[in-house]
């Protein structure tokens, strides 16, 4: 059984399936993972230059952990 | 959710694991590349998106939620920062059995081993800072989780109160969270976790033994911890 998915490929040629965007403080994160390991996980959050979007990485470890707090509090009901 | 493969309870239960991927991504998303961001479409293994959404969720829970705070709370702070420390350690020896698999398909807090570990809780800081860590450890279900804490906390006292010091009677004998709230006479849980940051706060600033501290705990036992719990 198959399900068709968005995915991207990043700068190290690999595939990565698009789990959730969320947006955090007007900025859009895009949590991904690795579509051949399932506990690789990026996040990556867009950028837009001359009405085109950039994946760009998170600047700091508090930026990580604000919008992976983001996403538990979006997810945690899942946990149901 | 409902997954019961061997990789799913693995990580559930593994710790050691979790800090390992979360460190992992967060190294790998902290980093100065840039792609155009064109999503295509494909065919995958069906499940395997919903279940990694569960396994981020997990890694970030397990690991990630209460180290997170604790972080967080550091990086306001920049002196001596020992009750993080010990919220840490509460919160870290609460997350290697935080978790377990109930029934092959949930995942749930252990709050009878936590509520055990909290009234043998041997550090210097007052009680209702260690309960507290556990407010802000909880990542989900927050009033409920308290509820279940203060709730097997007061069966384990109930009939032993002669095994527990004094103070971690009067503190922790009572049958729900909002029985603790009332009894320390709070009306919101904001003004609960107001009072209880600017208790974290003395105990960073000026250690155990402040002024800082001992007005703040004042005010805390001068509203209504009036020894006996219920």
């Amino acid at each position: 059984m198959e399900e068709e998915v968005e995915y991207i490929t990043l700068e190290d040629g690999i595939d990565y399936i698009i789990l959730d965007e969320i947006i955090v403080n007007n900025i859009k994160y895009v949590y991904l993972v690795n579509e051949n390991d399932d506990l690789d996980f990026v996040i990556r959050k867009v950028k837009i230059e001359n009405n085109e979007e950039y994946l760009v990485g998170l600047d700091t470890d508090e930026e990580f952990d604000n919008v992976l707090k983001e996403y538990i509090e979006k997810h945690k009901n899942d946990l149901e | 959710m409902g997954y019961n493969d061997d990789a799913f309870i693995n990580i559930v239960n593994d710790n050691a694991d979790k800090k390992r991927i979360l460190e992992e991504t967060s190294r790998k998303s902290i980093v100065n590349d840039t792609v155009r961001y064109s999503k295509d479409k494909k065919k995958i293994k069906k499940d395997f998106k919903s279940k990694t959404v569960l396994y981020l969720l997990i890694v970030g829970l397990g690991i990630g939620a209460m180290g997170l705070q604790v972080t967080n709370d550091r990086n306001k702070l920049s002196e001596n920062t020992d009750i993080f420390m010990e919220a840490h350690e509460v919160a870290s020896f609460v997350s290697d059995e935080t978790y377990r698999v109930n029934n092959n398909t949930a995942v749930a807090y252990d709050n009878f081993d936590i509520a055990k570990k909290v009234l043998n809780y041997e550090g210097k800081e007052d009680i209702n800072a260690v309960i507290y860590s556990c407010y802000k450890m909880y990542s989900y279900n927050v009033l409920t989780q308290m509820d279940k804490l203060f709730s097997n906390m007061h069966l384990l006292i109930e009939g032993n109160e002669t095994n527990f010091s004094k103070e971690i009677v009067d503190s922790c004998n009572y049958s729900s969270f909002s029985d603790y709230l009332d009894a320390l006479n709070f009306s919101t849980i904001d003004e609960y976790k107001e009072l209880m940051e600017d208790l974290l706060l003395a105990y960073s600033r000026n250690g155990n033994e402040s002024e800082e501290v001992k007005s703040i705990l004042d005010i805390i036992n001068s509203q209504g911890i009036e020894f006996g719990g219920r």
